[in-house]
C-alpha cells in the first residue's frame, strides 16, 4: 500500500472516506515522517499530540458518516498565522516566547474543515527574506540536494519551513504567506505548489503582519487540485479585516479538469528578453509555452513595461509598511524584553528591538524609517505608490488581451545554504518575477515545470487577473499534466 | 550617499542602536539600496494618482456596539520581564519611570 | 523661576485685543488652539471595547487596543456620523473623500507605535465660529480642520520612583481634534472659543465637553509679536485642563516670550506643560526631540467615502444650534443679545426656556430663569434638571404674574415654595388664597380704612412728608396680606390723600 502520508489531499480523503486507512493512521504516518526528518528543521514548533488528538475525533466524524469537507488532513502552519494556545514566533527571537490567546481567521477557517495542525513551520524572520537564512531557530534544509553536490541548499523563503514540508511529506499542505513571493518562490525551489489568491480573498486578521498592503495567506500542497482544495477552504469575507473582499467564495476544484483550449496566454516578452536571464530557466520557459499551446492555448506576446521598477517600489512599500508594523514590538506587553537594567524608556525600547530583531529585519525597518522620513517621503514613498499604480496598470493593460500570464518563478534554482551574497539586493533578486503580482494584488501560482541539469526543481508561475483564481488554477493543472512525466519527488524521501 | 550621520539620526526614530561598525556596514548597505531604490527617477509620474490600496471597496464602516468585555487576563498572559508578576497584579504594563 | 513683575498684562477694552506690555512697547497674542474632543459612543474608534470613564485599569481593553500582533482596525460608524455632525456644527466643508494616516512615534501609551489619524485628507475642513467680545461685538475664528484619531492611553508616573504604569482603557477611544487659524488675539478671546466650541459639541451631542474628565483637552499655541510684525515662533502648552488655566497659561507664555525676545534672546519652538500650581509653562522633556511622524496611509484601512445622501441626512437630525437659537430668541423674541447668550450657552437652560414660553411671556421668562431659577439652583448647589420647577410650573407662574392675578412679590414667594415642594402655582394660589386683589371697590374700602386708622401720617403727608406714602402702602399690602394690585393701590391712594 502506498504510504498514506505521500499521497495528494484529494486522494487521501477519498482514501478516508472509503476507509482504506484512518485519520489516525495518516496523521501517525505523517508524524512519522517529521520525526524522521527533523534535521530539515521545517518546524519551529511540533503539536504532535494535540494533532493525534484530533485524528482521533477526525475518525468519530468519519464512522459516524459525517466528515467535514477536509476532515483529517495533516498540515503544517507557518509560525506568522497566530494559534491559540501554540507558541506563535513569526521565526524570530522578538516573539520566542508568544503564545496567542486568539486564533488567525485563515487557521481558523481550515481548521473548521476539518484539518489537523501538525505543528508551526519555520519561517524567515517577520516573513522578511528569500531563503529562511533569517529565522532566529536556525535555517531550514530544501529536502532537494543537487546531483553532483551534497551541499545543503536553501528552501527559499520566507515560507522556508511551509515549503520543505509539503516536499518532504512532512506535511499534506502547508499554510504560507505570500508578500512578495515568499510562497511561490519557496515552492519553485521545493518542486511543490504554492498559491497566492487576490489580494482581500483570505483575512490577515491574526496573521502577523509585515507590509499589510501586500501580505496575503497562500498554500502549498503537493498537486494543483490540493491547492484548489485548501484555498476554498481559506478564502471568505472577514468583517475583522477592512482589507477582506466582501464576495463568495468560488468553487475552485472543477477548474482543475477544464480544458484550455481556447485560453489566450499572455508572455511578457521584456522580461524574457531580460539580459543574465539563466538559460536554464529560459528553456523551461519556452517549454512550457509549447506545453500549452499542444493544449490548445493561444500564446501572446505582451509586455510589462514598468516590471523592471517593481524590485525598487517593493523594496520601498514594503520595508515602509514594516517599519511600522514592526513598532509594537517594544517589550512592554509581550515578546521579549531586554534583561539589562537601569534603563529608561528610550534605551528599553532600544535594547529590547536591538536584541530582539534580526539584521535583515534591521535592515528593513531601517529601510522603511529612511524612505518615510521627510526629507524623503516624496521622492521614495510616494514615487513607489505612483510606481504601484503603473504597475497595476501594465497588468490591466495585459489582460485586455490575454486571460493569463506565463513567466518563471524565479530566477534560479536553489541556491546554497553558505552561498555567500556580498549585498543584500543580490538577495532581493530573488523576488524579481514574483514581485509584480504582488504589487498588483493579483492571483497567481507556482507550479513545477522542470528538473535544472542539476536536478534540482524549477518552477513556472501564472498570473491572473483579480479574481480569477479559477483560471490560474486551470491553466496551472493544465501546466502539471505536461510534466506529469517527471519526477518532482526529492530523492530519499 | 547614506552617511553615518544619517544612519544614526535613522536609528534613533526606529529605536534601534548599533555598534559603530555596524553603523558603517549599514551606511554602505543602506547606500547601495538607496541606489536600486533611485531607479525610480527615470520615469517621469506627475500625472500618476499614486495607488494605496489594491483594494477596489472604501472602507466599511461597523455599528457603535461594544463586543469584548473585560479581557484583562489575556492582556497580561504574554507580559515580559522581571516586573511581569507586579503587572499582573496592579494590571497596568509596567516602564521605566517617564520623566516628562 | 524669572520674575514676571515688570511685564503687564493689560487688557484694553474697545479694542479687544490684551496686549502684552514689555520694555519696548506692546506686544500681541497670536494663539491658536488645537481641541482634542472625545467622542461619546459606546465602543471604540476602531475596536469594539466599552469606553465608559473610570473603569478599573485595564478592563476595557480589546487585542486591538493593545496592539497585539496580528490585530486590525475596523472603523466605527457612529464615530463618523459624529464627526460630519460636529463639521455641519461648526459651518465647515465636509470632504467625501478622507483617508486614515499613521503618525509615528513611540510612547508607552501608545502601543501600536503610532496613532491611526488623519493627516493629508482629514473628514472636515474650512469651518468657523463666531464668538462674542467684551464689547459685544462678534468676531469670527476660523477653523482649520477637524480629523478622527485615536486616543492614546494613559500614563501613570507618580505612583512609582521606579516605574510608569500604562492603563489602556483610553487607547483608542475616538478623538475629534479640531484646530483652529491663529486668529485669537487674548486669552478672552482663547476662553470664549473654548466655551462656544464646548457649547456646540453638546448641542451637536458628538461629545459632553467635560474637561474635568479629560473627555475635551486643549493644547494651546502661543506666540508673540509687535502688532504689524510677522508671526513669531510659538510654543505648544500641552493638555490644559480649565478655561481658568488655559487663561492663566497664555498670560504666563504670553509674558515669558516677551521677556526672552525683550532680552535678546530667540524663542525655542517647543512643547511646554502648564503646572496649575504654580501658574507657570515649563518644557517638556519627553518630547524634546524634533519629530518626525512619517505619516503615511493606513495600509489596513481603505479610504473613507461619504455621500452627499448621508450629509444631508445628518443635516435633518441637527438640533437647532446655538448661534440659530440667539438669533431666533433676539429676532422672534425680543430677548436682549445678554439674554439670549445666557439662555442659549447651556443647551439643557434652552430647552427649559423654549418649553416655559409654551405657557408665558417669553422676556418675562428669561427674566425669572436668569434671575430667580439660577438663583436658588445656585444658592442650594443643584443643578437645573433636579429642580422641582417644571418649564410648565414656571411658565405657568410667569403668565399668572403677567395677567396680574398676582402681584410680583407674591410671585416670588409662589416660587420659593413651588421650588421647595413642587407644587403646581394655581394649587399654592388656591391654597394660600394668595390670588392679587385688583378690585377697585376692594381696594378702595382697604385705603379708606388705613388712612382712616393713621390721621396724624395723613396730615404729616399732606404737609409735605411725601415718603409716607409708602407707609400707606405697606400697611394697605399688610391688611390685604400683600395681594393687593399694587399698581391699582398707587394710584387710588393718591386719589384718596389728594382729595382729602
Amino acid at each position: 500500500m502506498t504510504n498514506p502520508a505521500k499521497i495528494t489531499i484529494s486522494k487521501a480523503l477519498e482514501s478516508l472516506k472509503k476507509k482504506e486507512f484512518s485519520a489516525q493512521e495518516l496523521t501517525k504516518a505523517v508524524i512519522e515522517n517529521a520525526t524522521k526528518h527533523r534535521n530539515l528543521n521545517a518546524y519551529i514548533t511540533e503539536t504532535f499530540d494535540k494533532a493525534l488528538e484530533l485524528a482521533r475525533n477526525a475518525d468519530q466524524n468519519y464512522s459516524q458518516g459525517k466528515p467535514r469537507k477536509l476532515e483529517g488532513i495533516p498540515v503544517a502552519v507557518k509560525d506568522l498565522f497566530c494559534t491559540r494556545g501554540v507558541l506563535t514566533t513569526s521565526g524570530s527571537k522578538m516573539l520566542s516566547t508568544f503564545v496567542p490567546t486568539y486564533e488567525s481567521t485563515v487557521s481558523q477557517n481550515i481548521a473548521n474543515h476539518g484539518t489537523i495542525m501538525l505543528g508551526k513551520a519555520n519561517m524567515d524572520e517577520f516573513a522578511m527574506g528569500s531563503s529562511n537564512l533569517t529565522s532566529h531557530f536556525g535555517p531550514v534544509l530544501n529536502p532537494w540536494k543537487a546531483k553532483d553536490n551534497s551541499a545543503d541548499l536553501v528552501p527559499g523563503g520566507s515560507s522556508g519551513g511551509s515549503s520543505a514540508a509539503v516536499s518532504a511529506y512532512l506535511a499534506m499542505a502547508a499554510l504560507g504567506s505570500d508578500t512578495g513571493g515568499s510562497v511561490r518562490q519557496p515552492a519553485a525551489f521545493t518542486g511543490t505548489v504554492g498559491m497566492k489568491p487576490t489580494y482581500g480573498r483570505c483575512s490577515r486578521y491574526g496573521m502577523i503582519a509585515f507590509a499589510s498592503s501586500l501580505d496575503q495567506a497562500g498554500i502549498f500542497t503537493r498537486s494543483v487540485e490540493d491547492a484548489a482544495l485548501m484555498q476554498e477552504a481559506m478564502m471568505g469575507f472577514d468583517e475583522k479585516d477592512s482589507t477582506s473582499l466582501n464576495i463568495e467564495v468560488p468553487e475552485l476544484v472543477s477548474a482543475c479538469q477544464k480544458s484550455i483550449k481556447g485560453m489566450k496566454v499572455g508572455i511578457p516578452v521584456d522580461l524574457m528578453n531580460s539580459p543574465g536571464l539563466n538559460s536554464e530557466i529560459l528553456n523551461m520557459w519556452q517549454n512550457s509555452i509549447v506545453m500549452l499551446k499542444s493544449q490548445g492555448a493561444e500564446i501572446i506576446d505582451v509586455t510589462l513595461p514598468h516590471a523592471k521598477y517593481a524590485l525598487a517600489t517593493y523594496y520601498i512599500i514594503a520595508p515602509a509598511e514594516a517599519s511600522s508594523n514592526l513598532a509594537r514590538y517594544d517589550g512592554v506587553r509581550y515578546g521579549h524584553r531586554t534583561e539589562k537594567k537601569d534603563l529608561n524608556i528610550e534605551e528599553l525600547y532600544e535594547y529590547t528591538r536591538s536584541e530582539g530583531f534580526g539584521t535583515e529585519v534591521k535592515r528593513r525597518i531601517m529601510i522603511g524609517t529612511y524612505v518615510l522620513s521627510s526629507a524623503f517621503m516624496d521622492a521614495y514613498y510616494l514615487k513607489a505608490q505612483k510606481m504601484r499604480r503603473l504597475i497595476s496598470e501594465d497588468f490591466k493593460t495585459a489582460f485586455s488581451k490575454t486571460d493569463l500570464l506565463l513567466l518563471p518563478t524565479a530566477p534560479s534554482a536553489a541556491f546554497a545554504v553558505n552561498e555567500k551574497f556580498n549585498d543584500p539586493v543580490q538577495m532581493y533578486l530573488n523576488d524579481l518575477f514574483t514581485i509584480p503580482a504582488s504589487l498588483a494584488g493579483l492571483p497567481c501560482i507556482s507550479v513545477p515545470a522542470a528538473l535544472s541539469s542539476k536536478g534540482l526543481p524549477l518552477g513556472m508561475q501564472i498570473i491572473g487577473p483579480a479574481l480569477d483564481e479559477y483560471n490560474v488554477l486551470r491553466a496551472a493543472a493544465a501546466l502539471e499534466k505536461s510534466v506529469s512525466d517527471i519526477n518532482f519527488i526529492p530523492q530519499g524521501y | 550617499m547614506i552617511t553615518t550621520t544619517e544612519v544614526t539620526r535613522i536609528a534613533k526614530l526606529a529605536k534601534l542602536n548599533f555598534t559603530e561598525s555596524e553603523i558603517k556596514t549599514f551606511s554602505e548597505q543602506l547606500t547601495n539600496i538607496a541606489n536600486l531604490l533611485d531607479e525610480l527617477k527615470a520615469v517621469d509620474c506627475s500625472n500618476v494618482e499614486p495607488l494605496t490600496s489594491v483594494c477596489d471597496h472604501t472602507q466599511r464602516l461597523r455599528e457603535d456596539k461594544i463586543t469584548i468585555s473585560n479581557i484583562t487576563d489575556e492582556l497580561f498572559a504574554n507580559v515580559p520581564g522581571t516586573t511581569a508578576d507586579f503587572a499582573k497584579e496592579i494590571k497596568c504594563f509596567i516602564v521605566p519611570k517617564v520623566v516628562e | 523661576m524669572k520674575n514676571l513683575s515688570l511685564i503687564l498684562i493689560l487688557y484694553r477694552k474697545g479694542i479687544n485685543m490684551a496686549h502684552i506690555v514689555g520694555n519696548s512697547g506692546n506686544w500681541e497674542y497670536v494663539i491658536g488652539l488645537e481641541i482634542h474632543a472625545q467622542i461619546s459612543s459606546e465602543s471604540k474608534l476602531f475596536s469594539g471595547a466599552a469606553t465608559e470613564f473610570g473603569a478599573t485599569p485595564n478592563s476595557q481593553v480589546s487585542l486591538i487596543d493593545a496592539a497585539m500582533p496580528g490585530m486590525l482596525p475596523v472603523l466605527n460608524k457612529y464615530c463618523v456620523i459624529q464627526a460630519i455632525k460636529t463639521g455641519l456644527g461648526l459651518n465647515a466643508e465636509i470632504n467625501k473623500h478622507s483617508v486614515f494616516d499613521r503618525k509615528n512615534y513611540f510612547y508607552p501609551d501608545l502601543p501600536q507605535g503610532y496613532q491611526i489619524s488623519q493627516f493629508y485628507h482629514p473628514i472636515v475642513q474650512n469651518g468657523y465660529i463666531n464668538i462674542v467680545l467684551e464689547d459685544k461685538s462678534y468676531k469670527t475664528i476660523r477653523i482649520n480642520r477637524l480629523h478622527l484619531e485615536q486616543d492614546a492611553g494613559k500614563s501613570i508616573h507618580d505612583q512609582s520612583p521606579q516605574y510608569s504604569f500604562i492603563d489602556l482603557n483610553r487607547s483608542g477611544i475616538a478623538l475629534m481634534e479640531i484646530v483652529s487659524e491663529p486668529d485669537l488675539r487674548s486669552p478672552y478671546e482663547a476662553a470664549e472659543y473654548v466655551k462656544k466650541l464646548r457649547s456646540i459639541l453638546r448641542y451637536v451631542g458628538s461629545c459632553d465637553g467635560d474637561m474635568e474628565k479629560g473627555s475635551m483637552r486643549c493644547d494651546v499655541n502661543v506666540s508673540v509679536r509687535k502688532p504689524g510684525d510677522k508671526l513669531g515662533i510659538r510654543c505648544e502648552i500641552k493638555n490644559v485642563n480649565s478655561i481658568r488655566n488655559i487663561i492663566r497659561a497664555i498670560e504666563f507664555e504670553g509674558a515669558r516670550q516677551v521677556e526672552l525676545l525683550e532680552s535678546g534672546q530667540v524663542i525655542r519652538q517647543e512643547t511646554r506643560l502648564f503646572n496649575a500650581d504654580t501658574g507657570e509653562t515649563r518644557t517638556m522633556r519627553a518630547k524634546e526631540e524634533a519629530h518626525d511622524y512619517r505619516y503615511f496611509p493606513d495600509p489596513d484601512l481603505l479610504p473613507l467615502v461619504i455621500s452627499q445622501e448621508l450629509i444631508d441626512e445628518i443635516k435633518h437630525t441637527l438640533p437647532e444650534l446655538p448661534d440659530a437659537k440667539i438669533t431666533r430668541y433676539v429676532k422672534d423674541l425680543s430677548l436682549s443679545e445678554y439674554d439670549a447668550e445666557v439662555l442659549v450657552a447651556n443647551e439643557t437652560v434652552a430647552k427649559y426656556f423654549e418649553e416655559t414660553i409654551n405657557y408665558g411671556n417669553a422676556k418675562m421668562a428669561a427674566n425669572w430663569i436668569t434671575g430667580e431659577l439660577f438663583g436658588m439652583l445656585n444658592k442650594n448647589s443643584i443643578e437645573l434638571d433636579e429642580c422641582k420647577i417644571t418649564p410648565a410650573m414656571l411658565g405657568k407662574l410667569v403668565k399668572l404674574l403677567e395677567d396680574g392675578v398676582i402681584s410680583g412679590k407674591i410671585a416670588k414667594n409662589i416660587f420659593e415654595i413651588m421650588f421647595e415642594s413642587g407644587s403646581e402655582p394655581e394649587k399654592i394660589i388656591a391654597e394660600k388664597g394668595l390670588v392679587q386683589v385688583s378690585d377697585s371697590d376692594t381696594l378702595s374700602k382697604v385705603i379708606e380704612e388705613v388712612l382712616n386708622e393713621n390721621p396724624d401720617s395723613v396730615d404729616a403727608y399732606r404737609s409735605g412728608k411725601d415718603k409716607l406714602f409708602g407707609f400707606f402702602v405697606g400697611q394697605v399690602m399688610k391688611k390685604t396680606s400683600g395681594k393687593a394690585n399694587p399698581g391699582l393701590v398707587n394710584q387710588i391712594l393718591k386719589e384718596k390723600l389728594n382729595a382729602r
